[in-house]
């Protein structure tokens, strides 16, 4: 067996690859000169793509750089993010020379570009992967500011120029109109393409040229529940591959398994996106109840979960993308609203990076993420006891950095309106970090500023930080299987206390 | 089997057609569809009913009108038909009689008004009957029915002809004749026939059956130019082509052009003629000649044509007939080929090329090709100036520049080889990378070759694909045909371009950016207007996006130069400060100003563009709303909105005057009556393109590439239908367009129809598009608000109300405001105190989601 590319770009002496019609799509493009938008789906054989077109143009006589903007290191300064772009465009096109910059021009990525480009007027294609890797929202504006200003010269520009001489191609999976402000942005003269999933018949080959079999029943099983998603995909066939014939179903079965089970981060990855915005949300839970939902006209929600491949277009329906995807929005009790939800052994989706990136305490705002990420594993494993401790202590801690975040006089009023706060022992009135996280939820539930409704847990829920000592636990016994359904509560009740703090804190 | 109905002899045979023609084919029992006409009546018995009571028992007037038509919308459709516009009319104040009952009180009472004063009261009398009226009135609609049941019947009457002959025929030995799908023949006489019949599988006849009810010049045409031509194309399969045609039309057909057609194809028979016998002896022959034309292949033609290939030119004396008879074959000849450029002598005595020289020229090349004539004569043809390569280095091939005439298929300028041997891949590899190194721009190179290689479709397609530049390849004998044919070389090559091309890599059409030079047409008004304005005040053009603002401001550059202004151009789109923009400044103007700019550097800046010559300045400043939004959050010395202030005190002070584009923010400004810039500059709205102009958009690249487009009438009709004249969208349909044209084969590339065109916009893509292009910037209210105006005209403050009722409590100021922006994108127009709709196939894009009910019902709930 030659072996399946799980988590990285397929190199391009890999038989185990198939070709993707995107790939011929973007080869048109960028040989008529058009600036290309590439969305897709994580996983989904972006940057794969990409490797073999950038191969295709350096085989046409096109210099081609590809720049991989997650490769970067966090730059200390505009100008370093451009000197950096420049090498690595450099690197593709010069062997790495640039021409020296003039230092007046250094916050100009024009200038930069002109210093990478090899001599002459041939045009260049610079390819751009993970695009919305730029973090600082400032440096992306200027950045694809810029060059969005070279694509606005290109119609009245000299013969030669830059503007004239260069092709960009973004690749990624983001939101074109959010990632920088519409105005400026360069994407809206990009020719959209999207990179399509694999066909039954893509499956079949890969399948021959990685596993190095004729066709398999499994094949088609696999396909029938993911689809033609790549990465998906191939984690059922590489499963199945590595065993021989006899433990074949079963290693099928743990495979499908495995990825119904969320733990896989590629499930975290995609709906935590989607749990990250209200408005996916809402649709995704609309899929959930109706199957399908009618797509709507010029709306860039409906076009964004497409993007991020939970979703696909059929007709003027909006339908999830594979079962499996769907199987697993349905056991979501977060993507769930029904009455029939939060039944035991659903699945919970693991927060993304950005979950509490509104917290202005940066330590604060790790232990609620690596608590709440715990939790949601712990969960999803079946270890109740402990997901209740993690969902608590997220909760506790998204609670202490409002509370340390509002000011003395507010906190006092909330504090005296608190009618039912109980302070003991070493806990001080005006010092959040010494209160029992019951307090917390009181005072947070106090006017003004109240987190109305949101902190209001079930007495039995209320102490279930507690259940972690062995003692408590003992006291209070129920077996780990029979608190599903608190830690089911306690999840949801941390979303909904996030929602709210975000809520206030923006 | 034998014909008595045809003879032989020309003169008879003229004289037989004729006196078979008939002159119309209707017969009484189906010259009315009486069950049609009641069928109808029974669909508007409501409405004669109540138009009936109107004049019967109320006041003939307006007000009355307008209320039969309030409750009985059917009323207006009847009136339409009973004054002989079904299908509405507009008027030249503006008014118009449309196919939809206007939605408001107002436009009732207008309708009612322009009814009375079309005469609708001289129809309606007091002792009228209206069913009566309207039964004439339904009789008259059917009359343009009439004309598709007779063609209807006409095709019928020549299909069961068919059947009936090849039922008898099979019957004799020798004779298995069947019918054969059209699409079998060659793509470019596959249109003309109507059916084809073939023996043992290959076709040997083509039937075309014509009702011509009037004659005229395109008609004449068909009889001269395009059936000939279908039988040249058939005689090469071969396979007869056979006219049925009957009808007014052909009676009135001059003799020289029927006794033309005889002799140029297979048979051309009446209706009464083809059923007497006719067709059958025409299908037993062809049949027995496996097609083949009788004397088809006349030797006097073969002489004139070997003597014209081998010395250029025929004079009469060297035919071996008698002199006039030679002199009428030279004629015939040129008359028989007006694909060729001939020049006949003045008395027909002789026959030459037209390019006699470049002729003699391409002919020698097919017997010894020589690769710097052929770049030589290649460019002469072009008419182009021939450069010498900046890295001619390789020996193997001969290689120059060409330098044509630039056009929208043709670039400036493109690397030509000449190469003597074989012609493979990795030649066309080698030619296409020297191609981009000599003339980077062109994707495009010419390969000069005796021979082209006898690749596939496909693989010639697959290797193009992946080349930097399309390699053209011309071959020897190309030449020849370049230089002999009618049609100029430059459109022959680009002929060739069009069947060999990657078209994705020639699309003229930019469908994401600002439009070059080459694409830029129409806006003569709004150039006009901003010439005019700007000797005393500042412009802003205000429109959406991808509607052409960039456009018109870089294109009224050099008519500013020329009107003695001095402009400055400067792209605002990464501009989002003070600072910001003086950096701009220094890039784009060469001025050196401080680095913290700030409003009150906009004097030193003006100052320092002046070069004294007395010369107007002025600054054009694209995309300036996000420069704006920065100005309204911060204030220079306590002053706001500091920036704006200045550019107007500077224009007030006749210093400079400005040219701002934008959309929401700078309207914003300019039409809030509070604001302080309310009547600083005067906007100049950019919207969709007039007719005229949004047309050549479309059609001129695709006349370039050397597409023809036929019915272009009714393409014309639905390519304005389709985009109201939007830039941006009639680009992407260009585009589709030649996209579509890519996945054909090389010789179905150069015709076009509506029907390709309704492929494209039938797809839910082209409706997500339109949507997306109106829509785009639209806010959820606006959106609203369009839907309701796709049902009809309304005003603010007829819609403030609707609103409120559905739950969406905004004032009529807000209404009024979302409406103005409407208009700005070009959605709804301002007629009167209302609006209507601009974008007419917004109801159709948005039919595709489910349409404009549930579409209303989404925004409703959103904003509920």
């Amino acid at each position: 067996m030659r072996g399946f590319n799980l988590r990285r770009a397929v190199p391009l002496d890999s038989p185990a690859y198939v070709s993707r019609p995107f790939e011929e799509t973007l080869r048109a493009l960028l040989l008529a000169r058009r600036w290309v938008l590439l969305l897709g789906p994580r996983q989904h054989g972006k940057t794969t793509g990409l490797l073999r077109v950038q191969e295709q143009m350096v085989g046409a006589g096109i210099p081609c750089a590809l720049v991989d903007l997650q490769s970067m290191s966090p730059p200390e300064s505009y100008t370093e993010l451009l000197a950096w772009f420049a090498g690595r465009v450099a690197r593709n096109l010069t062997g790495g020379r640039l021409a020296p910059v003039d230092p007046r021009d250094a916050r100009q990525l024009e200038s930069w570009l002109e210093s990478a480009l090899p001599p002459g007027d041939t045009p260049v294609v610079v390819m751009v992967d993970e695009a919305s890797a730029i973090r600082d929202e400032g440096w992306r504006n200027a950045f694809y500011g810029q060059i969005r200003s070279i694509a606005n010269q290109a119609a009245a520009a000299e013969e030669g120029s830059l503007a004239r001489r260069v092709t960009f191609l973004f690749a990624g999976t983001f939101r074109p109109e959010t990632l920088v402000d519409d105005l400026n942005s360069p994407f809206n003269v990009c020719e959209p393409v999207d990179t399509g999933d694999l066909s039954e018949e893509d499956a079949r080959m890969l399948w021959r040229a990685a596993a190095e079999e004729g066709d398999s029943p499994f094949v088609d099983r696999a396909y029938e529940l993911v689809g033609g998603q790549p990465y998906l995909l191939q984690q059922m066939m590489s499963s199945v591959a590595s065993v021989d014939d006899p433990e074949r179903e079963t290693a099928f079965e743990e495979a499908t398994e495995l990825l119904r089970s969320g733990r896989d981060d590629h499930f975290g990855a995609l709906f935590g996106r989607v749990l990250a915005e209200p408005a996916l949300k809402d649709i995704v839970s609309r899929l959930v109840r109706d199957g399908a939902v009618p797509n709507e006209p010029a709306n860039r929600d409906f076009r964004y979960l497409q993007v991020l491949g939970i979703a696909r277009r059929e007709g003027n329906q909006l339908l999830f993308r594979n079962h499996l995807y769907a199987e697993f929005a349905q056991g979501s009790p977060q993507l769930t609203a029904t009455q029939d939800a939060g039944r035991a052994g659903t699945t919970l989706v693991v927060p993304l990076d950005g979950a509490c990136a509104f917290m202005r305490d940066a330590e604060l705002a790790e232990i609620a993420l690596s608590s709440y990420r715990g939790a949601v594993t712990a969960y999803n494993a079946g270890n109740y006891r402990l997901a209740l401790a993690g969902f608590g202590a997220a909760l506790e801690a998204v609670l202490l950095e409002w509370l340390e975040s509002i000011s003395s006089t507010e906190l006092a009023a909330k504090v005296t309106a608190a009618s039912g706060a109980d302070f003991r022992g070493r806990e001080r009135r005006n010092n959040p970090a010494t209160w029992r996280l019951v307090n917390m939820m009181t005072v947070a539930r106090a006017a003004p500023s109240a987190l109305v409704g949101a902190v209001n847990p079930h007495e039995a829920l209320r102490e279930w930080r507690n259940l972690v000592h062995p003692a408590e636990a003992r006291r209070q016994y129920r077996r780990e299987d029979e608190l599903e359904a608190e830690a089911r509560g306690a999840s949801a009740l941390l979303e909904i206390a996030l929602r709210e703090v975000a809520r206030i804190h923006t | 089997m034998s014909s008595t109905a045809i003879p032989t002899g020309p003169s008879k045979r003229l004289e037989a057609f004729r006196a078979s023609v008939v002159r119309d084919l209707y017969s009484p029992d189906n010259f009315v569809d009486w069950d049609e006409v009641e069928r109808e009546l029974e669909g508007w018995a409501a409405a004669i009913q109540a138009l009936q009571r109107l004049i019967d028992v109320e006041a003939q007037s307006e007000e009355c009108l307008a209320e039969v038509i309030e409750h009985e919308p059917l009323t207006v459709e009847v009136m339409r038909r009973l004054l002989a516009a079904p299908q509405g009319a507009a008027f030249a104040d503006g008014r118009e009689l449309s196919a939809q009952v206007p939605a408001t009180r107002e436009g009732r009472a207008s309708l009612a008004r322009l009814l009375n004063e079309i005469g609708i009261w001289r129809l309606l009398r007091p002792s009228a009957h209206v069913e009566d009226l309207v039964r004439v009135a339904a009789v008259t609609s059917d009359a343009e029915r009439r004309r598709l049941r007779r063609l209807r019947s006409v095709r019928s009457r020549i299909q069961n002809l068919v059947q009936d002959v090849l039922d008898t025929l099979r019957t004799e030995p020798g004779l298995p004749l069947e019918l054969l799908a059209p699409r079998l023949l060659p793509a470019s006489v596959r249109r003309t026939a109507d059916i084809v019949v073939a023996l043992e599988g290959t076709p040997i006849a083509a039937i075309r059956s014509v009702f011509l009810s009037s004659s005229g010049g395109r008609q004449q045409r068909e009889f001269t130019s395009t059936y000939p031509r279908a039988q040249r194309e058939l005689d090469t399969i071969p396979a007869a082509f056979v006219l049925i045609a009957d009808g007014r039309g052909m009676a009135d057909l001059p003799d020289a052009v029927l006794e033309n057609l005889f002799d140029s194809i297979a048979a051309c028979l009446t209706f009464a003629q083809a059923e007497d016998g006719g067709l059958a002896h025409v299908l037993t022959e062809a049949a027995e000649n496996y097609g083949r034309r009788r004397d088809v292949a006349i030797p006097v033609d073969r002489i004139i044509e070997e003597t014209l290939s081998e010395t250029g030119m025929v004079v009469a004396e060297q035919l071996p007939v008698l002199n006039d008879a030679a002199r009428l074959s030279l004629a015939r000849y040129a008359q028989l080929h007006p694909e060729l450029e001939l020049n006949l002598g003045p008395l027909g005595e002789s026959l030459s090329w037209s390019r006699a020289e470049d002729v003699s020229r391409a002919t020698a090349l097919l017997s010894r090709f020589d690769a710097p004539s052929a770049i030589r004569l290649f460019a002469g043809l072009l008419e182009a100036r021939l450069d010498t390569p900046r890295d001619a280095a390789e020996s193997a091939w001969e290689s120059a520049l060409v330098v044509p005439t630039a056009d929208l298929a043709l670039p400036g300028r493109f690397l030509a080889v000449a190469y003597m041997g074989p012609v493979d891949e990795s030649l066309f590899r080698a030619v296409a990378r020297a191609g981009l190194q000599a003339a980077p721009e062109a994707k495009l190179a010419v390969l000069l070759a005796p021979a082209a290689p006898a690749w596939s479709f496909s693989d010639r397609r697959r290797l193009q694909s992946v080349l930097p530049a399309n390699v053209i390849v011309v071959t020897a004998a190309n030449l020849v045909g370049f230089a002999r044919g009618a049609d100029s070389p430059r459109d022959a090559f680009a002929s060739i371009m069009l069947e060999q091309s990657d078209l994705t890599k020639v699309s003229p059409y930019v469908v994401s950016n600002a439009t070059p030079q080459r694409m830029y047409y129409g806006r003569d008004t709004e150039e006009a207007t901003l010439l005019g304005t700007l000797a005393t005040n500042s412009v802003a053009l205000l429109g959406a996006r991808r509607i052409g603002k960039t456009s018109l401001m870089r294109h009224v550059i050099p008519s500013l130069k020329g009107a003695n202004f001095r402009p400055f151009f400067g792209d605002c789109q990464t501009v989002r400060s003070w600072r910001d923009f003086g950096a701009l400044a220094q890039r784009w103007w060469g001025v050196n100003l401080p680095e913290e700019f700030e409003p009150r550097h906009l004097w030193e800046l003006v100052s320092r563009l002046n070069d004294g010559s007395g010369h107007q300045i002025v600054i054009l400043l694209d995309e300036i709303d996000q420069l704006l939004d920065w100005d309204r959050q911060h204030t220079a010395e306590e002053v706001p909105e500091a920036f704006f202030r200045a550019c107007r005190a500077i224009s007030q002070e006749g210093l400079a005057q400005f040219v701002f584009s934008g959309e929401r923010t700078i309207a914003g400004k300019l039409w809030d009556p509070y604001s302080p810039h309310w009547n600083f500059c005067r906007p100049l709205p950019v919207q969709q393109l007039a007719r005229e102009a949004g047309e050549e958009l479309l059609l001129r690249p695709l006349n370039a590439l050397q597409v023809v487009v036929e019915g272009e009438a009714r393409f014309r009709d639905q390519a304005w239908k389709v985009s109201s004249g939007h830039p941006q969208i009639l680009q992407s349909l260009g585009d589709r367009l030649v996209r579509n044209l890519n996945e054909r084969a090389p010789n179905e590339r150069g015709r076009i129809g509506p029907s390709d065109l309704e492929q494209i916009v039938g797809t839910y893509e082209y409706s997500e598009h339109y949507l997306e292009t109106y829509w785009g910037q639209a806010t959820a209210l606006e959106r609203l608000l369009s839907l309701y105006v796709t049902e009809g005209a309304v005003s603010p403050a007829d819609l403030a109300p609707v609103l409120a009722a559905q739950g969406a409590n905004v004032g009529e100021g807000v209404v009024t405001d979302g409406l103005r922006m409407l208009e700005l994108y070009g959605i709804v127009r301002r007629e009167g105190a209302g609006y209507s709709l601009r974008a007419e196939w917004f109801p159709t894009a948005l039919s595709s989601y489910g349409g404009v009910e549930q579409a209303k019902e989404r925004f409703l709930r959103s904003m509920s």
